[in-house]
């Protein structure tokens, strides 16, 4: 295997990986908040995704304006559900929302299905997929424009999360809520908030792998490595969420060249497994262990 | 009282496969089945708080432990292979559970999640033991002299096993063990207090908790007859904890009406088609909703029920469950004429994809395909004053539901033929079945060549073998080409392409340079295809569906290599992925097992689009649709043939002495011993993002 072809499976893991970070901020920004986790946060992403290209569709519209509408209508639709259907079953036991989550994922991916039909269709893509040369190396402008625009948007993330009040108060619920609670900082405003901004992370990240994966009712999926990659970071961890991403992608991309086709597929799972053995808080968590 | 109320409920479930219809006896031994699992499940969630997302795949262990000693030794009791699905389960439910006791919540149901992925993956790789994907057949059932040939006699196995897990159950809560593993959930911390070994107590939940999934799983091998890995997916593990907490977290009972609630809805919504899920989601959502807690605590919270005593509570309960579950089945229990022809109508109908991984396909070729030339019939009068009304269940492309919905078909709607059901797995399971009840299975959508010269199978979709040497002898043949790879679907349908072409490069002298396989739904090939560049092969096959190989193709493009000549397979050579590709399909080229839906000038491809004008306008003309319209096309052609005196003899023989007959879509068919219908394909290259012919019909024979 030459250098330049590692090189390139190297950046093209971690463009997918930037997505598994996007997917896994979500995830995590839901779960810091309402201590759930959000099943339909992929058909989320879904959706307004095929809202964004139905404006691409029917408005003619530019790219970024289909951009600027699948971020309003995920904003929308997590305001919604949150205050809706989440809220009301949030005295409830953690399981029941996790299967509410799950319903409203079965019922977004279906609703969508009727509405755009299953099939799969081409999105257009900000940046071009012929190579550039770098000496041997080709890299394609795609990749490093998802790892670009992924790293802008988590970064913009770290600076709300840093230093605004809303970041601050996220923080404080994710720490103790009813702590926060006393403090004087509206809980009910940190969910709200929390749903809307998971879900505007989701849209921009399906906008950016739509024209990867094609735009489809089955793009939800990448939610589950979301979920692996939140993992490998140690859940709850923002920080830990891009790593985990980054890892992740690039761990896939790199097993099929090494192993033998009779394992690669499992290389994810059983780096999570090991992970959750071997340092349960996740590649950058500290979470004390537990002795039973 | 209690007596009475015990007596009514075995003489109920006793009785069961006397009172109601054949499906029913099945559809229960299903709800028992998940039942076991459900209890299982809650003796770990329930009990020990700890949420598990991998019981798919305890069951898949236990399942396959049980279906490869029934065929390594026949003779085994059925009950014996069970009980050692259950240990071998149990023993990974050790090996998993102690080092799982480290984690919790959250973390524990990603370590289980992740479980059930690597075990469908061992059961892939192991092909040798497992049958991998192909799937594997399971032997009848037999205790000493009997064999357990019929739905009712697995029906009392399966109760009789249900019982005793029952009853072990109930007494291992009200033991100490019980009133330990509650002390657990309720809080740790206190349990430990009071001399509860943690360690210890959580381990047996999980051991108890694998132990009963494994002998669900050698019980639904034998009831289903059949096992694929697409058996076990996520989903299924999804259903388990939704079956828990729909019944209530706790409750051996709420684990009972749990999955009966669960399984019975899933088994009546399939008739809901494309709107299964949306319902389904919708159920789950209003009812955690209004239910917080489940059934079991909503029902203890009815006004007058009051403070009872645990005994009466329960029994009350199972008789509600009771109730609930007929009440879904007379929902469900439709009438129907005798063997789907009336003097006004024939119906026919299948199970097919209307959610999971191919529900585009499964919509289309039904829906937008056969029930487009239903139409067009019946507005033509019909088949000798006889219209044709169709009917389809959503399968998900799991084989059980396929069993479960090909019963339902032709057992309560009493379809006269199973038309275009769709995928290997699904279809495969259902063979022996159809075969058993002399029930036509017309032009299933799949390649595998299981199928072939099958009495009461008439074979759809070119096969995978026809299709590679059409394929090869094109290219190592006539074009002389010597260095092939191929890029595959890791599952039945890339494998059996790719034994198809070792075979037939062989007859050159020639091997495959490399192979490299996708699984399905993948993010990224750039690995892959990185590797196949490395062979340097002249030719690489795409043995994958529009997605992946429109990925691949635009990964080539990325790294920029182009002395390839990518070539498609029969399933994938359509429309869909030349506009996934854009630019990247240029030059590609492919086997077509069918002329252009939206260009050729073929009569019937004309026919077929102006039919799609007129009823479905809004539908874009496809291949999968031109499928289901042919398939139709033809069931028609054999229907018109066998006469008014149309029965399932008389339209096998009418099929049977089919010579040379013209559809204007595809090339004269003919109906050979081998019972197929299509054999043949013709090369295509993609010129100006369209497909060009390049050669007539080429030969498979």
């Amino acid at each position: 295997m030459t250098t330049a072809t590692l090189v390139h499976v190297i950046v093209s893991g971690l463009a997918t990986g930037s997505i598994y970070a996007l997917m896994a901020i979500s995830l995590v920004i839901i779960y810091n908040a309402t201590r759930t986790l959000n099943f339909a946060q992929g058909e989320m992403l879904m959706v307004s995704t095929f809202v964004g290209w139905t404006a691409l569709q029917v408005l003619q519209a530019p790219l970024a304006v289909a951009l600027l509408v699948a971020v309003a209508a995920s904003a929308l639709l997590g305001f919604i559900l949150e205050r809706v259907v989440i809220r009301h079953a949030i005295s409830a036991t953690h399981f029941d929302v996790l299967i509410i989550t799950l319903g409203l994922s079965l019922m977004l991916r279906s609703a969508a299905g009727l509405a755009w039909t299953h099939d799969e269709f081409p999105f257009p893509s900000f940046f071009s997929n012929r190579p550039l040369a770098v000496g041997p190396i080709r890299v394609a402008p795609v990749s490093l424009g998802i790892i670009g625009a992924s790293l802008a948007l988590m970064l913009a993330l770290g600076a709300l999360f840093r230093w605004t009040r809303l970041g601050r108060a996220m923080r404080a619920v994710a720490q103790n809520q009813r702590a926060a609670r006393l403090m004087g900082i509206s809980v009910e405003r940190v969910y709200s908030s929390s749903w809307i901004i998971a879900s505007v992370v989701g849209a921009i990240a399906g906008v950016l792998i739509a024209p990867v994966v094609f735009l489809s009712t089955k793009m939800g999926l990448v939610a589950i490595n979301g979920f692996t990659a939140g993992v490998l970071g140690g859940f709850g961890s923002l920080p830990g969420a891009v790593v985990g991403g980054m890892l992740l992608g690039v761990l896939e991309n790199l097993a099929p060249l090494y192993l033998p086709s009779s394992i690669k597929h499992s290389v994810p799972f059983l780096v999570m497994i090991t992970i959750l053995l071997v340092r349960p808080g996740g590649v950058l968590g500290h979470v004390a262990r537990r002795k039973v | 009282m209690r007596a009475v109320a015990l007596a009514t409920g075995a003489a109920v479930v006793v009785g069961w496969p006397w009172a109601v219809p054949r499906y029913f006896v099945f559809l229960a031994s299903l709800v028992v089945i998940n039942a076991i699992v459900a209890i299982g499940l809650n003796l770990l969630s329930g009990y020990t708080n700890q949420l598990s997302f991998g019981h798919a795949g305890f069951l898949a262990i236990g399942a396959y432990a049980a279906a490869i000693v029934l065929v390594r030794a026949p003779a085994l009791p059925a009950p014996a292979a069970i009980l050692l699905g259950g240990l071998v389960t149990a023993a990974v439910g050790l090996a998993l559970g102690v080092p799982c006791l480290r984690l919790e919540g959250l973390y524990l149901a990603m370590a289980t999640l992740a479980f059930g992925f690597v075990v469908v993956e061992v059961i892939l790789n192991l092909d040798w033991l497992t049958r991998g994907n192909d799937g594997m057949h399971v032997p009848a059932a037999r205790i000493g002299p009997w064999t357990l040939a019929s739905d009712t006699a697995r029906y009392y196995l399966v109760v009789a096993v249900a019982a005793l897990l029952i009853v072990a159950a109930v007494n291992l809560s009200r033991t100490r063990t019980g009133r330990a593993l509650l002390a657990v959930r309720e809080s740790e911390i206190a349990a430990q207090a009071s001399g509860v070994n943690l360690a210890v107590y959580k381990t047996l939940a999980f051991v108890v908790s694998a132990f009963y999934t494994g002998v669900a799983g050698g019980l639904f091998a034998l009831v289903v007859g059949f096992l694929s890995p697409d058996s076990f997916d996520v989903f299924l593990s999804v259903d388990f904890v939704a079956m828990i907490i729909v019944g209530g977290l706790g409750s051996i009972a709420g684990s009972v009406i749990g999955a009966a609630v669960i399984t019975t809805l899933n088994d009546s919504l399939a008739g809901f088609q494309s709107y299964r899920p949306l319902i389904f989601g919708a159920i789950l959502v209003t009812s955690m909703l209004f239910m917080p807690g489940g059934i079991a605590s909503a029902l203890r919270k009815i006004p007058g029920a009051g403070p009872r005593p645990p005994l009466t509570r329960r029994r009350s309960m199972i008789s509600r469950a009771s109730l609930l579950l007929l009440l879904a089945v007379t929902l469900s229990a439709l009438p129907a004429g005798a063997q789907g022809v009336s003097d006004t109508e024939i119906l026919i109908g299948g199970s097919n994809s209307f959610s999971g991984p191919l529900t585009y396909t499964g919509e289309q070729i039904t829906k937008y395909g056969v029930d487009l030339y239903a139409r067009v019939i019946n507005d033509a009068g019909g088949i000798h004053g006889r219209k044709i009304r169709t009917v389809y269940y959503d399968d998900a492309y799991r084989p059980q539901d396929a069993v479960a919905n090909t019963k339902k078909l032709v057992e309560q709607d009493k379809v006269f033929a199973i038309i275009i059901p769709q995928g290997s797995p699904p279809v495969v399971a259902t063979l022996a079945y159809l075969d058993e009840n002399k029930v036509p299975l017309l032009f299933p959508y799949q390649s595998s060549p299981e199928t072939r010269g099958k009495k009461w199978v008439l074979q759809g979709m070119t096969l995978s073998d026809r299709s590679s040497k059409m394929m090869i002898d094109y290219l190592a043949g006539q074009r002389k080409l010597k260095k092939f790879a191929a890029l595959y679907q890791d599952d039945e349908y890339g494998k059996s392409f790719l034994t198809a072409f070792e075979k037939d490069l062989a007859r050159y002298n020639l091997k495959l340079l490399a192979a490299e396989s996708v699984k399905r739904g993948v993010m990224d090939v750039s690995a892959q295809v990185a590797k196949l560049q490395t062979a340097k092969p002249e030719v690489t096959f795409l043995v994958l569906v529009p997605g992946p190989a429109a990925q691949a193709l635009r990964e080539r493009q990325k790294i920029g290599w182009t002395d390839t000549l990518m070539v498609s397979t029969g399933p994938l050579t359509d429309e869909k992925y030349l506009a996934l590709a854009g630019d990247a399909a240029e030059g590609v080229e492919g086997l077509s097992l069918w002329p252009d839906p939206l260009t050729s000038d073929l009569p019937g491809v004309k026919l077929y689009r102006d039919h799609m004008v007129r009823y479905f306008p809004k539908n874009e003309p496809n291949r999968y649709s031109l499928a289901g319209y042919f398939a139709g096309l033809l069931f028609a052609e054999g229907a018109k043939r066998a006469g008014r005196n149309l029965t399932r003899e008389s339209l096998m023989a009418a099929f049977e002495s089919l010579k040379g007959f013209e559809s204007g879509i595809l090339p004269p068919i003919t109906i050979g011993p081998d019972h197929e219908t299509q054999k043949q394909g013709f090369w295509v290259r993609v010129e100006k993002g369209r497909f060009k012919q390049l050669t007539d019909w080429l030969k498979s024979e």
